[in-house]
This record gives structure tokens, C-alpha cells and sequence, in this order.
């Protein structure tokens, strides 16, 4: 087995990718640890064990925000479905259509999950992980309305 | 602490794991346990606690006495200065008990997370107090060592 299948190695390899982006002396250590740790600390899917309802009246349970958000990252850094590990991974892109559904999500679930979630995507945008620029627009409530974001 | 860092605390559980569950080639059982802790480190999402109409908390004094639990268990010290709410001391027995007053009132996916991660850093013997693995006292003289 690949070192990268390991989680360790993922996380080795998240480390790796912030020195690179942030070398010192250019940037300080707290820039690279600061990425390392809202990358982590969005690994765990959202607490909230509440029916969500959105703003157009329709109900969604938590695993919905989870398997468009949680699930994304980790499959952005490599986690593959892993039996044995047991959790959501989403490694193909979103749809337009499930963009702008988690979007709406987002919107209603709790602010501190979200506030993690976003900020651990362009974190690893950053990085040059293989996040789609359109993943990023996390304010289109409509499939025609997502825009791509590069920052 | 000068010189530690986040990673650096993950190599050293990475590490502590090895040193305990040394399975040959197959990495499950360890990257269970890696999972089992870093998924503890973030807070919970909620904002207050709920214990009844008149009895509403923050959740920062839930995360003051569990998620900073972990973070200084695993290795991070307030002089990191990473600005993270860290809570360097065991918890006395009152705070024991409020805590798992509080924990029986959170969102179950956050409880669930945090004790196993203060289980898992037991095993792997990490400095957790056998006290504070007791999730079930609601009264301080309830509070005996559990030792799982």
C-alpha cells in the first residue's frame, strides 16, 4: 500500500504542500500550521443531527450536508471509501446542480461547521489540491448563477 | 514548549500509535485510531447548550472542558500561542461532573467523537486522568476511576 493511503501520509503530505507554498523565511511557521489546521479540524462531518429546511421549503437530514461538504474534502486529500476506516468520501467534483444545493445547506446549518468548511476549501485551493474553482462560488443558490472563484 | 508544533504533534502520535499497534503492512487499526483523534480536535458546532428552559449554557463552556481537554492531552500548550482554547489541567471533580452534564445535552455526533478520542489517547497512554473517562458521574462522589 501507497504511503498516501495511510492518513498519516495524507496528512504528512497536506504539511509538505504548505512548506512548500509558505517557505520560510517568506512566511512563518503559524501560516503553514494554520492551514494544517483547518484542513484537520474539517475532517469531521457537521454535529447537527437536525432535519434541515431550506429556504424553498424542502427537508434535508445532516448526512445531505455532510456527503456535499465532509465528504468532499476528505476526498480532495486522498481518503479513499475505505471499509475499514468507515467514512463518507466524495472524490468526482459536484455538480452545478449539487453546488448550489449545498450552498443552500450551508446556509442553514450551523455557522461554525461552515465557517470550517470553507475556509479548509480554499485552503486547499491554495495548496493546489484538485479543487474545482466552481466549488468555491459558495454564495449561487442556482445552478446558473455559479461562477468560477480562483482565490 | 518552544519549537512544537501542530505537526509535529501529529508525528508523535503517528509515532505513539506505531509504537502500540505495529500491524505489518495492513494500516487500518492505526489510521482508525489517527481518525479517532483528529477528528476530536474541532469544537462543537452548536452554540449553547440546552439542558432545560431555565439552564442554557455556551458551548464554549463545553469545548473549555472537553475539545481543549484533547487538544492539551494530545500535546498543544497555550504557549504555541495558536490562539486555540486549550485547558492545560485535569478537570476537578465538580468540573467532571458538569461536563458530563453538559455532554449528555449536546449533539450526540460531538460527545460520541470526544469520548472515544479520550479513550483512544488512554490506550495509546497518553497523560488522560482515569477520572475523566468517567462520562457517567452526574455527582462528584459518584466519580470513581474507570480504567477501559
Amino acid at each position: 500500500m501507497k504511503r498516501e493511503k495511510n492518513l498519516y501520509g495524507l496528512i504528512s503530505k497536506l504539511y509538505y504542500r504548505a512548506i512548500e507554498k509558505y517557505p520560510t523565511p517568506i512566511c512563518s511557521i503559524h501560516d503553514r500550521e494554520q492551514a494544517l489546521w483547518f484542513v484537520i479540524t474539517a475532517l469531521r462531518g457537521p454535529d447537527e443531527d437536525l432535519v434541515i429546511q431550506t429556504e424553498d421549503g424542502h427537508y434535508y437530514a445532516s448526512d445531505d450536508v455532510k456527503r456535499l461538504t465532509t465528504a468532499r474534502i476528505r476526498g480532495i486529500i486522498g481518503i479513499e471509501k475505505d471499509k475499514n476506516l468507515g467514512v463518507a468520501v466524495r472524490t468526482t467534483p459536484l455538480t452545478d446542480v449539487e453546488i448550489a444545493l449545498r450552498n443552500k445547506l450551508l446556509n442553514e446549518c450551523s455557522p461554525h461547521f461552515a465557517s470550517h468548511f470553507r475556509t479548509a476549501m480554499r485552503i486547499l485551493y491554495e495548496l493546489g489540491y484538485p479543487v474545482p474553482p466552481k466549488e468555491l462560488d459558495f454564495h449561487a443558490l442556482k445552478p446558473e448563477e455559479i461562477k468560477e472563484v480562483k482565490e | 514548549m518552544k519549537g512544537v508544533t501542530i505537526f509535529g504533534l501529529l508525528c508523535k502520535l503517528d509515532r505513539r500509535i506505531r509504537e502500540k499497534y505495529a500491524t505489518d503492512g495492513d494500516p487500518s487499526l492505526r489510521n482508525e485510531m489517527t481518525w479517532d483523534i483528529i477528528s476530536a480536535l474541532r469544537g462543537p458546532d452548536q452554540y449553547e447548550i440546552i439542558v432545560d428552559d431555565n439552564e442554557i449554557y455556551p458551548a464554549d463552556e463545553l469545548k473549555h472542558l472537553t475539545t481543549a481537554r484533547v487538544r492539551a492531552i494530545v500535546g498543544f500548550t497555550r504557549s504555541m500561542d495558536t490562539g486555540l482554547n486549550i485547558r492545560e489541567t485535569p478537570l476537578n471533580n465538580d468540573e467532571i461532573v458538569f461536563r458530563n452534564k453538559l455532554l449528555h445535552h449536546a449533539e450526540p455526533h460531538f460527545t460520541s467523537h470526544f469520548r472515544v478520542a479520550m479513550r483512544t489517547l488512554h490506550m495509546l497512554g497518553y497523560p488522560v486522568p482515569v477520572k475523566e473517562l468517567n462520562f457517567h458521574a452526574r455527582e462528584p462522589e459518584e466519580l470513581e476511576e474507570v480504567d477501559e
